[in-house]
């Protein structure tokens, strides 16, 4: 009943009725401040300059070892790409395994036992045999080297695992899958992981920087202290750390290049958290709650350049502070984006989750508060008239316009996303066929041409005189559910988030913007929503961005199945729950009468 | 006041007589033996092995050599059976072979047979906890009952049949110190002064691979010459250290005293016996100089025995010579591993649940009974219906696992003592027959419990160390030499078996952990919210709207729907 009322603004109070009378206004205006936020992010007056919050890290405190002969020995006994590692860790003194992977593909990992430790913690180095740049030798020599160097020192407090894999981060998944116990079997196995470190050294001999990769799968990060440890313990090395590789402007840039150099990195990083990132093996760890980031060797940039052993030396230090480490990372940021370098400085900028988070809750809130706008405005549009008479009739007949159309209109939410949910099962059922390349491109024309038809039979439908239906409330609904999942992905994935509001939430709110729809406008719409769709998306992403910048594999679609699959990255399923069944619904919307 | 000196010029000189016939002088109710087993590992690292072994006769309450402490804390709390271990790090079976003591586990390990029944056996299980933490400087007494679990099958070698219950308590994260060294060294008749305790120095000791240090105390039946109705005291502590010659710059020759960087001292002057034993395996080539009088075979081994009551070796250093150059790290493990070893690991992932995964080698050509000991506080709340245990032949690869091939394995028998919230820790035993060359895996799962926001200790977030499980076999002396403390009188069984143990490694189970200043952020935050909307809600909710007619406003109100 209560419903009903507020719906007819009876017995509201005075807010109430200012609220009502300039709500689509508000919801505007929170959007355009929510957006104008964002824009505010890479100026920087929101950032702050990174800190070490774990005083118990003590980077940069030890002297660092590595580097001797006997190192460079080591080194030197990994010649060719793909060696017999177990043998390399066994000459070593690591107690190493070879563990064959399901579909292809071997990890050998040694364990270091730390001595007199009670060896229920670990700390991981992992390399693959082939990144994205092609062979990654160096690294796996630098592992053998550091191998060599940890074995020769006592003080460890937990064991050190060398992991490399020829599978990538499958290979690591497949090994940390079966690490924790959850399929494969592997013997030599240490205590609960805390740590990782990912390392890429592109074939050169010489860096000139070190650039971090730290997002996950599913968006998530590694404490910010880790990431600090890196870029003091590198810059001790005379080693700068970029993060993402994007270096600093030399000497002092003009603000506008400050400001979209900033922009650069955050584009960067939502895009990586949005959809998953590509770079280092780094991802899965984070996936099992295992912080870690992936080092790889910078050539390009000015600076002097330094060799492999000072890359060595950086990692030695790395791993002496996360010696350190009395509990496992909880003390600084886990949320967080990272703004710019800070030059050659120990410490970059951040913003933290306080700072971003409003940006994606404005936008959240703009399509609630254009949700309550049109739900207000739903129904007969009846003047109000003062006879109690009238107001009586005039109530009765917004209630039972509610009880005709309401449940029809949540059916057809519900229909929809049944629709969306075979969509997302097909690929399970038949996996074979559609995860190959090429029929990927057929699978989205099909899922093209059945969104088509379902929405034109859809909104046929809704013509029927018989039919009781309201756009406004269709729209209203869809609006208040895309604001909640906007509202709960910016908890867990500001990135992802923000993707999908701008995907399903703009074009939500652009549809039938206007109250007024003539033929011509309403033909725009359907252009407009058409191309926000997510197979001209993704397409549209493969081929003018190209598909390396967000995703790896060919298709996108085919990346995100796979992380699905083996990563469990909410990517496809989002796409396929929320993305399509909204862009259906905003058509049916559009051509609603 | 001539009276003093002279005294003590008595006392000097009736010490001295002491001195100089020491076995007989201290009465047949009580002896002492002193011995330092040095054995080279095949990794080139080296195990010391300290036994300090007191006996005494029952019925005296006089004490002379034996420490009178520990032989009033176990009159006090009517202790039938005491066994106490501080270890740190982790036996490497696989490189070193059996472990020198039988308990190995990392971190404080108390178990005890004490009289009694019920109530009164926990409090005195309490007050023996208690008095040891006093004597040993450590934290034992943070055992209570919820960390106390009461094996039925795992130790019951040693029972009659009317024994009591025996009690563990384990503190994994007890770490060893010197601090828990002195008064274990105080208990010595000789202290540091001289003997073998000497040689116990802190710099050397802490600087090592393996640490473990321990004492037992239990009632022995006498040798055949005593009168056999007469039951003994049998008391021994332990020293076992393996360390590294490489680290502190010793080559292919090096001194004991060396080695521990302590000049080698005369006998314990009331030392029955005092000796000092080398043992070399099989697999490396060792020369001891000065030759011993007593070369004899000890498990396979070649032994040399020196006895330091005599005056000529007392003086003089033992060298030891590796012809062969050390062996490097990766050499080959032990000739001879133990039939049986354990490693257990933590499974899963994440703050709500977890589980157990044992692995337990049998290396033999034999099947073998073993028992599975595994207790888990209370706060990981096991599912005993989870439990698997599948068996497969040594040797095949993953993917023979994966066809099937193993075998599922039934228990022979199980004791599963579930756990009560906040009281004490579940326990779960398990006898199996071991197929020979194979693996055996036990599985089961759990639940993480909340604990509340005081029950968490300092370094909430580092989690909590489980203490390990234990496997128990029967050693077949025809097969296996066994280890070390086999072949002491303490190690045997009645039945004349020894029983060897195998200790896993700890894991660390990580609980959700609450971020200790938030609860003040969310009482104030949930407040605000509570307060500001719930009764705007409640209010929309519940009130009843109902329209007027304003028509009859004035002379009568009705309620129309």
């Amino acid at each position: 009943m209560a419903l009903v009322l507020s719906g007819q603004g009876e017995k509201a109070s005075p807010v109430l009725q200012f609220a009502r009378k300039y709500c689509a206004h508000i919801g505007y205006f929170l959007g355009l401040l929510g957006f104008l936020w964002l824009l505010v992010l890479p100026t920087q007056s929101l950032s702050r300059r990174t800190y070490l919050s774990e005083n118990a890290m003590m980077p940069g405190q030890v002297d660092v070892g590595f580097g001797s002969s006997k190192h460079l020995d080591a080194m030197q006994s990994v010649e060719h790409h793909g060696q017999d590692m177990q043998k390399v860790f066994g000459q070593l003194g690591l107690d190493s395994e070879v563990q064959r992977i399901d579909g292809g593909g071997i990890n050998v990992h040694g364990v270091l036992r730390a001595p007199r430790s009670d060896a229920v913690e670990a700390l991981v180095v992992a390399a693959a045999w082939d990144t994205r740049n092609g062979t990654n030798t160096d690294a796996v020599r630098l592992l053998a080297g550091l191998a060599q160097y940890t074995a020769e020192q006592v003080y460890w407090a937990k064991d050190i695992i060398f992991l490399v894999t020829d599978s990538g981060e499958r290979g690591v998944e497949a090994w940390l899958r079966a690490y924790h116990g959850e399929g494969g079997v592997l013997r030599e196995r240490s205590g609960l992981i805390q740590a990782a470190l990912a390392l890429e050294m592109p074939l050169a001999g010489a860096y000139t920087g070190l650039a971090l990769h730290f997002e996950g799968r599913s968006g998530q990060l590694p404490n910010l202290d880790f990431l600090n440890i890196v870029k003091h313990v590198a810059r001790q090395e005379k080693l700068p750390v970029y993060y993402h590789g994007l270096p600093d402007m030399p000497g002092r840039a003009p603000g506008v290049e400050q400001y979209l150099r900033s922009a650069r990195l955050l584009l960067s990083q939502v895009r990586a958290q949005a959809v998953g990132s590509s770079v280092g093996v780094h991802a899965p760890f984070l996936h099992y709650g295992i912080d870690a980031l992936t080092v790889v060797g910078l050539q390009a940039g000015g600076g002097r350049a330094r060799d492999l052993v000072a890359v060595g030396r950086t990692v030695e230090g790395t791993l002496r502070s996360l010696n350190n480490l009395l509990e496992r990372f909880h003390q600084s940021f886990f949320f967080y984006l990272l703004s710019g370098n800070g030059g050659f400085s120990k410490s970059g900028l951040f913003i933290s989750i306080g700072n971003y988070v409003p940006a994606a809750v404005l936008l959240a809130a703009a399509l609630m508060f254009h949700a309550m706008d049109l739900w207000w405005r739903q129904g007969p549009d009846v003047t109000r008239a003062e006879s109690p008479k009238d107001r009586i009739t005039r109530i009765n007949t917004y209630h039972g316009f509610l009880r005709s159309t309401l449940p029809g209109s949540i059916a057809l939410m519900v229909r929809v996303h049944v629709l969306g949910a075979l969509l997302f099962a097909i690929p399970f059922v038949v996996p074979k066929v559609v995860v190959s390349d090429s029929t990927t491109t057929g699978y989205m024309f099909t899922m093209f041409v059945a969104s088509v038809t379902l929405m034109l039979h859809l909104s046929d439908s809704m013509w029927n005189p018989k039919v009781a239906s309201d756009w406004r409330q269709l729209k209203a609904l869809v609006a208040v559910y895309v604001a909640w999942v906007v509202a709960l992905l910016a908890v867990m994935n500001f990135s992802l988030a923000l993707a999908m509001f701008a995907v399903v939430g703009l074009p939500l709110m652009l549809t039938r913007a206007a109250d007024e729809q003539t033929r011509w406008t309403r033909g725009c719409t359907l252009l407009m929503l058409a191309a926000f769709s997510p197979m001209v998306v993704l397409t549209a992403i493969r081929y003018l961005v190209g598909s390396e910048a967000v995703g790896g594999s060919s298709s996108l679609f085919k990346t995100f199945l796979s992380d699905y699959s083996l990563f469990g990255s909410p990517v496809y399923p989002l796409v396929c729950l929320v993305y399509w069944p909204v862009n259906v619904l905003c058509m049916v919307i559009a051509l609603m009468p | 006041m001539r009276v003093l000196p002279l005294l003590l010029c008595a006392a000097y000189a009736a010490a001295s007589a002491a001195d100089a016939a020491p076995g007989p002088g201290v009465g047949p109710h009580e002896s002492f033996a002193e011995d330092l087993l040095v054995k080279p590992l095949p990794d080139g690292r080296v195990l010391l092995h300290f036994e300090f072994a007191f006996r005494r006769n029952h019925t005296q309450h006089h004490y002379h050599l034996f420490p009178r402490q520990l032989g009033e804390i176990a009159l006090r709390y009517g202790v039938d059976e005491l066994h106490l271990a501080f270890t740190q790090g982790n036996w490497r079976e696989a490189r070193w072979g059996h472990p020198p003591s039988a308990s190995q586990g990392v971190g404080a390990d108390v178990r005890a047979r004490i009289a009694g029944t019920g109530e009164h056996a926990s409090r005195q299980w309490r007050g023996l906890t208690n008095a040891l933490s006093g004597v040993f400087c450590a934290s034992l007494n943070f055992i209570d009952e919820s960390n106390t679990a009461l094996p039925q099958m795992a130790f019951a070698e040693h029972a009659h049949s009317r024994a009591p219950a025996l009690r563990q308590g384990y503190l994994p994260r007890e770490n060893v110190c010197t601090e828990n060294l002195t008064p274990w060294i105080k208990q010595l008749p000789c202290q540091s002064r001289s003997g073998l305790a000497a040689l116990l120095n802190p710099y050397r000791l802490y600087n090592m691979h393996f640490h473990s240090m321990g004492m037992s105390l239990e009632a022995g039946a006498s040798h055949a010459g005593e009168r056999s109705e007469q039951a003994a005291l049998r008391y021994t502590q332990y020293l076992s250290v393996v360390l590294d010659p490489r680290t502190m710059g010793l080559g292919s020759r090096w001194s004991l005293s060396e080695l521990v960087g302590m000049p080698l001292a005369p006998a314990c002057p009331v030392a029955d016996k005092s000796t000092v034993r080398i043992l070399a395996p099989p697999e490396i080539d060792l020369g001891v100089e000065p030759l011993p009088a007593e070369q004899s075979k000890h498990l396979g081994m070649d032994m040399y025995t020196f006895d330091l009551k005599l005056p000529d070796t007392a003086a003089s250093d033992i060298e030891l010579v590796f012809a062969a150059p050390q062996h490097s790290e990766s050499a080959a493990g032990a000739t001879q591993l133990p039939a049986v070893a354990v490693h257990r690991h933590v499974t899963g992932h994440g703050g709500s649940s977890g589980g157990v995964e044992a692995t337990i080698v049998n290396r033999d050509s034999r099947d073998i009974n073993i028992t599975y000991f595994d207790s888990l506080p209370w706060y990981l709340r096991v599912y005993s219906h989870t439990l698997e245990i599948h068996t497969y032949a040594a040797g095949s690869d993953d993917d023979t696992v994966r066809s099937g091939q193993a075998t599922r394995l039934h228990p022979t028998k199980m004791v599963y003592v579930p756990a009560i919230d906040r009281g004490r820790p579940s326990a779960m035993e398990v006898a199996l027959t071991l197929p020979r060359h194979s693996h055996t895996v036990l599985r089961y799962s759990f639940d993480k419990g909340f604990l509340k926001y005081t029950e968490h200790p300092p370094d909430a977030n580092r989690g909590f160390n489980i203490r390990p499980a234990i496997v128990s076999y029967a050693v077949d002396s025809t097969l296996d030499p066994g280890p070390l403390y086999c072949t002491s009188t303490s190690g045997r069984s009645s039945s004349g078996a020894c029983i060897a143990r195998v200790y896993s490694e700890l894991f660390l189970a990580n609980l959700a952990t609450p971020d200790f200043s938030m609860p003040y952020n969310v009482i104030t935050f949930t407040c605000t919210i509570l307060a500001l909307f719930f009764g705007r809600i409640f209010n929309l909710l519940t009130r009843d709207f109902a329209i007027l007619d304003v028509e009859a406003e004035g002379s009568k109100r009705t309620k129309t729907e």
